[in-house]
Parts: C-alpha cells; sequence; structure tokens
C-alpha cells in the first residue's frame, strides 16, 4: 500500500508501528517494515510518519519512549500523537522530533492549539466538525500547521470523545513486546466496534420515541465523506496537509483515492475548478460507491465481532 | 485527604434544581452544566444564579466547585471565560476543565482560582497527570477507561487530588450538535428540551441514555459492593453522577453512599446488600462497574467474597 500511496502521488504516508495506533494489528507494521518503508519512503524523496495516536497505558511510555528514539535513529520523518503527557515527554526527550496532534484529541479551538503547541506540537490533525471559517482563524491566530482530513469518516460524537465500543465489549490483551492491545478501545488501540451503526430504538420517552425513531433505526451517524468542494478555500487558506484516510480500504481503492485528490489538487493549482468539471464529478460518485461497499463490509464485520 | 475523611460529591445544573435537592449528604457540590451552553437557566452560563447558588451551597459549609463547558469551539471562549470569572468572583472553591485550552485561559487569567481536571479531558497516563501538576492542577478525574489500577496509579503516583465515580450514568460520548433536536423529526431552532425527560436508545443487549450532547450509559455504574476495595486503595473523593435524574436520586443515592462509605471505613463488616436494594430503585437498566475491573464498561462483577 505504500508504494501504491506514493506512486499515486502521496507526498507523505503515515504507518501504525504496530500496537500503538488506532487500528488493530493487521493494519500496523513491525519495526523491520517501518524501517524498509522509511528506506523506500526517502529514495523516492517522500517522508515516512509514524502514529503514536493512542491513550497508551502508563507503564507503556517507556516503551513508547524507545520505540521512538529508535524511529528518530532510522529516520522517521514524524510522530502523530494523542496523549498530551507522553507529547510533553517526547518533546522534552528529543526536542527535534517533529510532533503532529493526532484527530484523536479533537483540539477544538485556538488556546487549545496553544496549549499543544507549548508541549511540543507543531502540526494539529483537526476535528472535521470544524468550519472553513474556524479553520482559518487557527490557521491565522495560532503557531500550528494545520492537517485537514479530506476522506475520513465524521463520528456521531467528537473523536477520541467516544467509548461506546469499549462500553459494549472489552478486553485486554498484551502482545509479545508487552503493550496492551485493549480490544475494543479505538482510543487506546484498540479497534472500534462501531456500535453507532448498529440499528436502534428508541425508548422511554413517548414523543421523543415517535420523532426520533426514524432518524436512529439505521443507526447513529458515523458517515465516511469525501470533501471536495472545499479542496480551493484550503488552498488558498494554506493548509499545510491534506490527508486521506485510508489504511483499512483496498490498496486498488487508496490509489484511485489518493490519485484523484492529486488531480483535483493539480486542476486547483492550475487556476480550474474542479466541482464544475463532469469528469471529476463523475469520478469521485464512482469512489463513493466503492469506497461504501468496502466500508459496509467491513462494519458488518466489526458489529458481527462486537456481538460474539 | 488520608485515612477516615472523605469528599463525596454530586453535580446540579440549575438554581431550582438546587433548591428542590437535598444536599444534605454531600461534601461538595459541582454546580452547572459542561455539556450544552443552551440547557436552560445551566449555572454555568447564568451569573447571577451561579452567585445565588455558590451562596446557598456556601452557607450550608460545604464547598462548590463550577463547571465550565467541555468542547468549547472559538466562539464559546469568551463565555467560557466569563464563567471563569463568574465562579473566581462568587468565591468558588474551584472550577472543572475538561479542555486544554480552558485550562490554559484559567491558569493565565485566573491563576488563584482552583482547578480540577474531568474525565472527558482524556486523563490517561500519569505522564499527563504529572504535566497538570506542572500546570497548577489540584484535583483530576481520570478518563472512565481506566482501571481501578490505573487510577490507584494515578493517585499514587501523581500527588494530585483524585476523583472517582462511585455512582451514576457514565459520559460515553458528546457530540458537536444536540442529538435530541438532532434526530427529533420536528425540524425547529428552538430547545425541545428533550433532554430533561427519560430517552433511552436500545440495540440488542445494549442500552444508552440519550441527554442532548452526551451520550450516558443505560447502566447505571454502581460500586457499593466494592466500596471497601476501593477504600483500600486509597482514593477519598468520590462522585455521584446525577445528570437529569430525579431530585430523590441525588439526595437518596448520596445518602446511601455516605452511610456505606462509613460503614466500610470503620468496620471489618461491611456487607453492601441493604444499601444495594435501595439504589436498585433508581436503576431501571441495571447496573455496571464502568472499566474498573478491565473488562466491558457495561459489565458486571461480583466482588470475591
Amino acid at each position: 500500500m505504500l508504494e501504491a500511496a506514493f506512486s499515486s502521488g502521496a507526498d507523505a504516508v503515515y504507518v501504525g508501528p504496530l500496537g500503538w495506533s488506532r487500528r488493530r494489528a493487521r493494519f500496523e507494521l513491525d519495526d523491520c517494515d517501518i524501517e524498509k518503508a522509511v528506506g523506500i519512503a526517502h529514495s523516492q524523496g517522500k517522508l515516512l510518519r509514524t502514529a503514536f495516536n493512542t491513550f497508551p497505558a502508563s507503564p507503556e511510555i517507556s516503551l513508547g519512549l524507545k520505540k521512538i528514539e529508535k524511529f528518530l535513529k532510522i529516520g522517521v520523518d514524524s510522530f502523530i500523537m494523542t496523549d498530551p503527557g507522553f507529547i510533553y515527554l517526547v518533546h522534552k526527550n528529543f526536542p527535534h522530533a517533529q510532533i503532529h496532534l493526532s484527530v484523536g484529541a479533537s483540539a477544538l479551538n485556538k488556546e487549545e492549539f496553544d496549549y499543544y503547541h507549548k508541549i511540543g506540537v507543531s502540526a494539529v490533525a483537526v476535528p472535521c466538525e470544524l468550519t472553513i471559517k474556524e479553520l482559518k482563524d487557527l490557521k491565522e491566530n495560532t503557531r500550528c500547521g494545520i492537517e485537514v482530513l479530506v476522506h475520513a469518516n465524521r463520528d456521531y460524537t467528537y473523536l477520541g470523545r467516544c467509548t461506546m465500543s469499549s462500553y459494549s465489549c472489552h478486553s485486554w490483551a498484551k502482545d509479545k513486546n508487552n503493550k496492551n492491545q485493549f480490544y475494543g478501545s479505538p482510543n487506546r488501540g484498540g479497534l472500534c466496534y462501531r456500535i453507532c451503526k448498529l440499528q436502534w430504538d428508541p425508548l422511554g420517552d413517548k414523543q421523543w420515541s415517535r420523532d426520533c425513531r426514524s432518524s436512529v433505526k439505521n443507526g447513529l451517524g458515523n458517515n465516511a465523506y469525501f470533501l471536495f468542494q472545499d479542496i480551493p478555500d484550503y488552498i488558498k487558506m494554506n493548509v499545510d496537509w491534506l490527508k486521506v484516510q485510508g489504511r483499512e480500504y483496498s490498496i486498488p481503492l487508496v490509489k484511485e483515492i489518493i490519485s484523484f485528490y492529486r488531480e483535483t489538487m493539480d486542476m486547483v493549482f492550475g487556476g480550474g475548478s474542479p466541482s464544475k468539471d463532469k469528469t471529476i464529478c463523475r469520478r469521485l460518485s464512482r469512489l463513493v460507491s466503492w469506497r461504501d461497499k468496502e466500508r459496509n463490509s467491513m462494519t458488518n464485520q466489526l458489529l458481527k465481532e462486537s456481538c460474539n | 485527604m488520608k485515612g477516615k475523611m472523605f469528599e463525596l460529591n454530586t453535580s446540579v445544573f440549575t438554581l431550582k434544581e438546587l433548591k428542590n435537592t437535598d444536599i444534605s449528604s454531600y461534601d461538595a457540590i459541582y454546580l452547572g452544566d459542561s455539556f450544552c451552553r443552551q440547557y436552560k437557566d445551566n449555572l454555568s452560563e447564568n451569573c447571577k444564579d451561579l452567585k445565588t447558588a455558590i451562596r446557598i451551597v456556601k452557607d450550608k459549609g460545604k464547598k462548590v466547585f463550577v463547571s465550565t463547558y467541555a468542547v468549547p469551539r472559538n466562539a464559546d471562549l469568551k463565555g467560557v471565560e466569563k464563567t471563569l470569572f463568574n465562579a473566581a468572583k462568587s468565591g468558588a472553591d474551584a472550577v472543572e476543565i475538561q479542555n486544554y485550552g480552558v485550562l490554559r485561559i484559567s491558569r493565565r487569567e485566573f491563576p488563584e482560582l482552583p482547578v480540577h481536571i474531568g474525565s472527558l479531558a482524556n486523563i490517561y497516563t500519569v505522564a499527563t497527570a504529572l504535566k497538570l501538576k506542572e500546570d497548577g492542577v489540584k484535583r483530576i478525574k481520570g478518563n472512565y477507561e481506566l482501571c481501578l489500577d490505573e487510577l490507584a496509579e494515578l493517585n499514587n503516583s501523581a500527588g494530585l487530588e483524585t476523583e472517582v465515580l462511585l455512582h451514576g450514568k457514565m459520559i460515553l460520548g458528546i457530540s458537536e450538535e444536540c442529538l435530541t433536536k438532532k434526530w427529533s423529526n420536528k425540524k425547529t431552532k428552538a430547545c425541545q428540551d428533550f433532554c430533561r425527560r427519560n430517552n433511552y436508545l436500545s440495540s440488542k443487549k445494549l442500552v444508552l441514555n440519550n441527554f442532548g450532547r452526551v451520550t450516558l450509559s443505560g447502566k447505571d455504574m454502581c460500586t457499593i459492593e466494592h466500596l471497601p476495595l476501593i477504600l483500600d486503595k486509597g482514593f477519598r473523593f468520590f462522585r455521584i453522577e446525577s445528570f437529569r435524574e430525579s431530585r430523590d436520586y441525588a439526595a437518596q443515592v448520596g445518602n446511601i453512599y455516605r452511610n456505606a462509605i462509613i460503614e466500610a471505613l470503620e468496620s471489618r463488616k461491611y456487607s453492601y446488600k441493604k444499601y444495594l436494594l435501595g439504589l436498585k430503585n433508581f436503576s431501571p437498566i441495571g447496573f455496571c462497574n464502568g472499566y474498573y475491573f478491565a473488562r466491558s464498561g457495561q459489565d458486571y462483577i461480583h466482588s470475591k467474597k
């Protein structure tokens, strides 16, 4: 997937070290593979970033610091993180390490951006709830770079502020490196079972039940999105990074999404208007169907697991 | 706080609720709703009511803390700063903060005002607790996903007051918008006050309690059976969550836990069964232990005795 992402136009790729990212082991890489990934990225003049975007257990922080030291030595370009204490320690121990704040921290306002900047964060992956006006304000009034997720999913709660999955189904299991996998807790590195995608029945107050039955019968929210029409605005306000969330999708789909965004950006830089281009709009429509098919299949699998 | 001393607290959202609730079982009260700035008569947003409420609680010899909005965007910051100002001016003993931006404002503008950090600030590690200690924070509440041993590690390592949930519904998520309004088929901008009623969502074996922007656990976290263990681990700051519950809930659940804590601290023959019977009336969906035993939040584990 790494090579496919670079060949389709990505400038940087995030990979998850085993046990440390918001995805399960099969979407993560061991240290040897990360070293190889750095080699591939750098040979093409691209960047390799690693995701430590979970809240670890306290004793695991020393393991994390050792891993980050090792990754800095092999040339990893930056780290995306969530836990404030862990971020602060990485910055204190390795002041030259570039740290991005994960969207899982849900940083919502300029004072919060400044708090994280002071503890070592240089860029923030912004929650998808923030408006263009808010992003412009944050870009102009804080010292942090901004990373916008152009393809991701919008949860029905702020990301990183939801424990519904682990409330429903959660267990502890340590891997061979003594890192807890925290199954069912995406905040802690296990996978989200997407409980919000279940079918729900309202109970209790009669009027409330009657009024909202149709809204919740097919789930509470959590829908994947493609940001497309806003790309010219992001470019105009000098957003630093546009990010495609894609680890759970097939390689051909990720390749197509990245090349779609690369071509869209090239068109904007060339003075064109992608939202008026019928070919691009038709391509987006095909991508949405393809992505939805793969995502629905993954969601059904996760819901089945959670019920077992 | 050590030995047989302890603090039992709960939260009250409005002046009317405060006047109608028997708070005699509590040592401290958190005033105001952290989740919705539009909640009618929210003490966090109403300077006059807040001043009166602080006086009422203080006159009863109790400590008073003021809750601040948990998920402020840029446009909310002035309002949140006003809440901090009102809390400081009216003599609150501390403010409860759930957002690191608000912490920054509070320490910069009101350095004398003690700060408690709430569970939505995602304190998972001792490293974060130590950073907050450097920031001048007085009390922390770990994320609900922490087990008892992890909370004890926070309590023992950070040198901060560590508050733990003893009973009530857990916050499972907070959203950008009011979900009761969003899901309603009546498309109106006005608040319909649905969050003041009993709203549950059910799917298979799971029940959630919907409260405006927040999703709460359907089951009530209940630790009455495990109180001796919790006290043995050194915790002394305890919260009863009574969001949107009846006034009897706050009064009677508080009373049951106060008696139970005193019994557990003073006697080796603590018996929880009489207390459990009293609590059952208030929890139609049942009990859980949250994450205290490193299991799914909705599980209930019986003590080994």
